[in-house]
């Protein structure tokens, strides 16, 4: 089980650690920016944005949609397409500021974490 | 490249077999494996190999253990919740039992139980408010949902203030049971098709926990059937009270109380006796018509009548007045309020007994005995 949850994370370049502790925000950030987003599509767009280097993988990327939607994050709506039903994802009026407060906290979790690996730059 | 019916109908039934039975994360594995296979079949993949290769990539140990993930991961926080939930739902029902056993032996402390009790209960009913459904349910499933919690909540209240004796009881159980009749059964009938799919363990316990509710409340209310009985019952509860109570205090007899209560006892049974007397003089009359026509009219004057012939015995209905009113001064000279309203005697006589039936007579008779008890239950409590 372990080793099958390993899998479900890993992306091309990075390991699922990282990953894991970056899907919530990257999911929250791609809709505040695109309004709404079917499952599918958000994968096509991580891995155009991030030049290939980043990859969900689907067993990862639903689940988290589905705690999102849970939590009041996300709300969702269905519309066809041809003979089967899409569903598109967008951001509630809680999840622009769940958004917002993740993104910050990222972008100073990456600065101090450049801070402890590269301390001579940051010193200078 | 759009996928042909037939082509999306094979994909759908492996969604299907797979065990995916989340509506919304079915749509979306279909909607994910039919966008792959089109993205591949435009490079020049055949169908076969297209819908392999997809299948792979989108979860190699099968279709099941993306909801396997998902169920963990929506499950992860509710754990801990419905841990909380249980505490607070265990909790409450403790301290109301407790609090309810030890208001029988009139402990002290029984009513801040109860209340708590009924807190707690009130707060675990309201965090069924916030319970997630296997399935985002729609609107009207969530607004019926929460109607009964919304109702459920009025009710325990309605209860706690009808135990602690505080006004405004009657008017919450009302609340509750326009709420039931007027919101919550119409729109059960109109989207029982959509509240079935919801029906788990959980709905179904809350539906059986919120019944038993109504039922207690407006049973306890005073809304039974059989008043009487209910009457007789309390008053058995009222005597059974009142003889622990001198059980357990050998040093009664000698107390200024003790004379109260004594008299009391003795007011209570001089109502018993009277009781007998008009029962045994409103018996079976020959005089009734056969056809028993006129019966409530036979009955009325056999009560009335029988009453001023006993009127120079020793349980006539002026003496029974004295007997009352002996009791309300004996009480003030106590300082203790009495319950027991008596007008001078030609009014009581009216109000109470004049033109009445023998079940109406006997309902009076009843309550005040009841009342009387009551005081002498007060007197052994309160003034020993």
């Amino acid at each position: 089980m372990t080793m099958h949850r390993k899998a479900m994370y890993i992306s091309s370049m990075y390991s699922k650690e990282l990953i894991k502790g970056t899907l919530k925000t990257i999911i929250l950030k791609l809709l505040e920016d695109n309004d709404r987003m079917y499952g599918y599509e958000i994968t096509q767009k991580v891995k155009e944005l991030s030049n290939d280097k980043f990859l969900i993988k689907e067993g990862s990327l639903y689940p988290a949609l589905h705690k999102l939607v849970a939590d009041g994050l996300l709300e969702t709506e269905t519309e066809s397409i041809g003979k089967r039903v899409r569903v598109y994802y967008r951001l509630t009026t809680d999840g622009r500021k769940e958004s917002t407060f993740k993104l910050k906290e990222l972008q100073e979790f990456m600065q101090t974490i450049s801070l402890i690996i590269q301390p001579q730059s940051a010193f200078n | 490249m759009v996928l042909n019916d037939f082509q999306q109908k094979l994909i759908e039934h492996d969604v299907q077999v797979s065990g995916v039975y989340m509506k919304n994360l079915g749509y979306d594995i279909l909607d994910h494996l039919c966008c792959m296979v089109e993205f591949k079949m435009d490079e020049g993949l055949p169908f076969d190999k297209a819908y392999e290769l997809s299948k792979q990539e989108f979860s190699p140990n099968g279709l099941g253990e993306v909801q396997e993930e998902t169920t963990l991961l929506l499950n992860l926080n509710s754990k801990k919740m419905k841990t909380t939930k249980k505490i607070i739902g265990i909790t409450g029902a403790i301290l109301l039992l407790t609090g309810k056993i030890m208001g029988f032996w009139h402990l002290l402390g029984s009513g801040i139980l109860t209340v708590l009790g009924f807190f707690f209960l009130t707060i675990f009913m309201l965090t069924q408010l916030k319970t997630n459904f296997l399935e985002e349910p729609t609107r009207q499933v969530k607004m019926l949902k929460n109607l009964v919690v919304f109702t459920a909540v009025i009710m325990l209240l309605g209860l706690c203030f009808y135990t602690m004796h505080w006004p405004g009881a009657r008017i919450l159980f009302i609340l509750s049971l326009g709420l039931t009749v007027l919101g919550i059964a119409p729109l059960s009938f109109k989207h029982f098709n959509g509240l079935a799919k919801y029906l788990n363990g959980k709905v179904v316990g809350i539906g059986v926990l919120f019944l038993a509710l109504t039922l207690f409340g407006f049973n306890t209310v005073g809304y039974s059937a059989n008043f009487y009985e209910s009457l007789w019952n309390t008053d058995q509860i009222v005597v059974s009270q009142i003889n622990h109570l001198k059980s357990s205090n050998a040093t009664l007899t000698q107390s200024k109380s003790s004379a109260l209560s004594q008299e009391l006892k003795e007011s209570a049974n001089f109502i018993d006796q009277f009781k007998n007397s008009v029962l045994n003089s409103t018996a079976y009359h020959e005089n009734y018509p056969s056809d028993q026509k006129d019966l409530k009219y036979m009955v009325e004057n056999e009560v009335w009548s029988n009453l001023y012939v006993h009127q120079s015995s020793e349980y006539s209905l002026e003496k029974l007045h004295q007997e009352l009113q002996s009791i309300n001064e004996l009480l003030s000279q106590n300082q203790i309020t009495s319950p027991i309203e008596i007008e001078d005697f030609d009014q009581w006589k009216r109000t109470y007994f004049q033109s009445k039936m023998l079940f109406g007579v006997f309902m009076y008779l009843d309550q005040i005995q009841l009342e009387v008890r009551k005081l002498e239950r007060e007197v052994l409590l309160y003034h020993l």
